[in-house]
């Protein structure tokens, strides 16, 4: 019984707070959208019996979803989204890559230490965090002043509401969940498989590719997705650095909601970023899963 | 595979009783080390290696021959692995020169050594790769052409009885399959010497005996110079033409196995190879005879005789080193009244074969005797609490000046 109860527990949770919320939305994605409270229609009301409910669902269609991809808007903003994502993802890898070889290969008294230094910025607001960029990336910021201080530029260069600064704001908010995952990967590596290839005639160099690299490669998985997931749907980062030119599908999402008040456009798009996302969701719990079975 | 096949050619069917006395010299007269015209394949030259504060290898100076099977032997610290690694290349020496034909190889990196190659303790097998790619990694890294890489895979497979296992990756193989692997992927470059780190510690006794035979036969077939490090005397006493022992970063002993066994030149030597018993006492006249009379630090006033070596003076303190096979318990106390101890009986371990007996004896030591369990015997058994003489011959003890 008390088994049952603690199996219980996490899927009561994702009924009550995934699959209701879902259905709820996926409802009213497939309604008409009205000015009143609430800004859609039909309203289902269990009090006007079974009848009413059974022809009110005979009022709903698909009609939000065929003109979301009748639109240009959207579906450039779904893939402008997804280059993002992918462009960040990749980026975050480059960077993340050395600091998490850094980290695995210091002395094992530094490890916890340098694992704070990646943690740290968990413990500031994500929010305050992205608008601290603000006061960096801006024309009159902290960057363009140093530069032009040193001489390397003589105009401010404009990074402030472009693409390239919503580049920048999510490659720095997402950075320590690629590092952990790949520091877990390096991390694990027998010392003596390096050794034992360098023995074997392999320079240090050549035994990075033909050992670490491969070995690391389950961590470069997760971090990937653990990156490129939430990136896609990013709106907090496009909305505060991002500029006009850059089209993300939260930042449309957002705007559907509460500038149009066009409910079920919105809701369709919400639908359609889940099923956008649940491909890589899948690639990545099936990657975990080979993974372990690899690591016996 | 079986015991029988592993041993080829010249040995096949040669009881395990001889195993010592053949592999102490694989060839008839084997002693490369006693030929002072020959060049040693490896040579550490007063190498001292020290961790921090720690001196890990103090002054070593040591030859080692080509088509040696040479045993480093010690207990953990003793600086025996760290004396391998510098060879390998995974450590530099503090102080003095490793050189390898004549080559001072002391400050050449692990890959730069190509007739240098080892096994791991642990195997150290690339666990992304399949066997095959596993064994032909070092051939990649030479740029070897693919079909000359498949052949010398083939080979080295072949040679470990390995092959059918090509398309496995190392997890899905057997402890006993992963050393093969090991091994093969060690030997597939062909080096002039391989390194051994406790090879065989991973595998469970009786593979490990039949590991023991594979690698003595590999070592004949290829010829290459094996130098194995190992904390087990007896794995050391089977596989090694030579043994070093090692102790706190020195070298205690270098020998073949067999002296190693009867002429140990130190207690250390002598209790670290099989059992022993260690008696003290004083010189107290040094016979022309060649002899040495010893009285024991403890006992009833009978002396010790055994065979002088040099540098003895009356009144110095010696130990003398009885193996327990050497003793010869009776019941009935002997005439002679030289090395003679009485003693009572503590215990009796039955092992079929032979008998273990441990004696206290009157002086208050414990000492060990072992006596075969011939057939046929019409003496009544030695049983517990008995009252019982050990006596061993003159020439059976071994003299410790240390």
């Amino acid at each position: 019984m008390r088994k049952w109860l603690v199996i219980a527990i996490p899927y009561v949770w994702m009924i009550l707070f995934f699959l209701i919320p879902f259905f709820i939305v996926f409802k009213i994605s497939l309604s008409e959208s009205e000015i009143s409270i609430p800004p859609y229609t039909p309203v289902f009301d269990i009090f006007e019996g079974w009848e009413s409910i059974k022809a009110k669902i005979g009022e709903l269609d698909f009609e939000k979803y065929s003109f979301i991809f009748s639109d240009e808007l959207y579906t450039s903003a779904y893939l402008s989204s997804i280059k993002i994502a992918a462009v960040s993802t990749f980026l975050t890898l480059l960077i993340a890559y050395p600091l998490a070889y850094g980290m695995a290969r210091a002395p094992r008294e530094w490890q916890p230490t340098l694992m704070m230094f990646v943690i740290l910025p968990f413990w500031t607001s994500f929010l305050i965090r992205v608008y601290a960029w603000i006061g960096i990336l801006k024309n009159e910021g902290l960057l363009n002043a140093l530069l032009l201080n040193l001489g390397v530029i003589s105009e401010p260069l404009t990074i402030m509401n472009t693409t390239m600064a919503v580049y920048i704001g999510i490659v720095y908010s997402y950075l320590p969940f690629m590092v952990l995952p790949l520091y877990a990967s390096l991390e694990k590596i027998d010392g003596r498989l390096l050794e034992a290839a360098e023995d074997l005639g392999s320079p240090p160099w050549k035994a990075f590719w033909q050992v670490t690299f491969p070995l690391s490669i389950p961590g470069i998985v997760a971090g990937c997705f653990l990156v490129f997931i939430p990136a896609v749907g990013e709106f907090v980062i496009p909305d505060l650095l991002g500029g006009s030119e850059t089209l993300m599908i939260g930042k449309t999402l957002w705007s559907e909601f509460f500038n149009n008040r066009d409910w079920p456009v919105a809701s369709a798009v919400a639908v359609l970023l889940l099923l956008v996302l649940i491909i890589p969701i899948v690639g990545f719990q099936w990657a975990q899963q080979r993974a372990r079975e690899a690591g016996r | 595979m079986t015991v029988s096949s592993a041993i080829n050619g010249t040995a096949a069917g040669t009881a395990p009783a001889d195993r010592r006395s053949r592999t102490a010299a694989p060839q008839s007269g084997f002693a490369p080390w006693k030929d002072p015209s020959r060049t040693p394949i490896i040579r550490f030259e007063n190498v001292t290696k020290k961790f921090g504060d720690f001196v890990a290898v103090d002054n070593i100076t040591l030859d080692i021959y080509e088509r040696e099977f040479f045993a480093l032997l010690g207990p953990s610290g003793c600086g025996k692995t760290t004396l391998l690694r510098m060879l390998a290349g995974f450590e530099k020496p503090t102080e003095g020169r490793v050189i390898v034909d004549g080559q001072d190889i002391t400050d050449l990196a692990p890959y730069e050594r190509s007739n240098i190659n080892m096994m791991f303790q642990s195997y150290a097998l690339f666990p992304h790769m399949t066997v095959e790619r596993n064994v032909g990694f070092g051939l990649r890294q030479e740029g070897m052409p693919a079909e000359e890489i498949k052949q010398r895979v083939d080979e080295a497979m072949a040679l470990v009885e390995l092959g059918k296992f090509a398309h496995r990756k190392p997890h899905q193989l057997s402890g006993g399959q992963q050393q093969r692997v090991a091994l093969a992927r060690a030997i597939a470059k062909k080096p002039r010497i391989m390194l051994l780190d406790e090879p065989l510690g991973a595998l469970d006794k009786k593979l490990r005996n039949q590991a023991q035979f594979e690698l003595m036969r590999i070592q004949e077939q290829t010829g290459t110079t094996f130098v194995i490090v190992t904390h087990d005397q007896e794995e050391a006493m089977t596989v090694a033409s030579r043994i070093a022992v090692m102790h706190q970063g020195k070298l205690e002993q270098v020998s073949t196995p067999g002296e190693i066994y009867e002429a140990p030149k130190s207690r250390y030597v002598a209790q670290f190879i099989g059992d022993v018993n260690i008696m003290e006492g004083k010189v107290v006249a040094l016979p022309p005879d060649g002899t040495v009379d010893i009285t024991p630090a403890s006992g009833d006033g009978r002396i010790f005789k055994a065979v002088a070596c040099d540098g003895l003076a009356i009144g110095q303190n010696v130990w003398l080193s009885v193996r327990p096979e050497k003793f010869r318990i009776s019941l009935d106390e002997p005439q002679s009244g030289v090395n003679v101890v009485k003693g009572r009986v503590d215990d009796v371990g039955y092992l079929g074969s032979i008998s273990h007996y441990h004696v206290h004896t009157e002086a208050g030591n414990r000492v060990t005797a072992l006596r075969a369990n011939s057939s046929h015997s019409v003496e009544r058994a030695i049983s517990w609490d008995d009252t019982v003489w050990l006596e061993w011959p003159v020439d059976a003890s071994v003299l410790l000046k240390t």
